[in-house]
């Protein structure tokens, strides 16, 4: 059980390091975006899954399971939301700079 | 043994948030630093039911239950507050 639990927060840890990589090395907003969320969901599962099997209580796992969900449910959502407004925005601009 | 796992991930997630809030501060664009602040969020909760496990106390859970909810309604606040309203105005 405590090598699932290492292996699981080190698969974790991996990805939150690799989403901070991508957001440091992709060029516009719309890689960084499809960096960042992708290794969120991946790393917030494996650590919320590792600490759901730690915690030996089914309560503490179904609060941790709804977390996860409201995390898989609003992460795209946000990201589709920034990556409207960027799309949107950069519009704007490539139309002011064509009228100007 | 596990506790020193846990304690090294917290750290190491903690390290990754303030990284990630250099990013934030030194993008220019407002949807750039939504995307930095967006993970620092997503870190945050990691981070704070890590804490729950540290600390044997998993009233820690509904502590980052509430802050998924009120950092999506941050992002969703900080879009329709700033981005929208420029596009607003430049529409007119």
């Amino acid at each position: 059980m405590n090598w699932i639990y290492t292996a699981l927060l080190a698969v974790g840890c991996f990805f939150m390091f690799t989403a901070t990589v991508g957001l440091f090395r992709m060029p516009d907003v719309f890689t960084r975006l499809h960096g960042t969320t992708k290794c969120d969901t991946v790393a917030a599962g494996c650590v919320l899954t590792a600490v759901a099997l730690r915690s030996g209580s089914w309560l503490v796992a179904a609060k941790i399971l709804l977390i996860f969900i409201f995390i898989i449910m609003v992460n795209p959502t946000s990201a589709h939301l920034i990556g409207w407004a960027a799309h949107q925005s950069d519009q704007q601009e490539s139309t002011e700079s064509e009228a100007g | 043994m596990t506790d020193i796992v846990t304690f090294i991930a917290a750290m190491f997630g903690g390290l990754l948030i303030f990284v990630s809030l250099a990013r934030a501060v030194t993008s220019s664009h407002v949807t750039s630093k939504l995307v930095a602040i967006n993970i620092i969020n997503t870190k945050t909760i990691i981070l704070i039911v890590l804490l729950g496990e540290l600390l044997d106390s998993y009233l820690y859970v509904d502590v980052a239950m509430v802050y998924a909810m009120c950092s999506y309604v941050g992002t969703v606040a900080v879009l329709k507050g700033q981005v929208c309203h420029r596009l607003d105005q430049g529409g007119e």
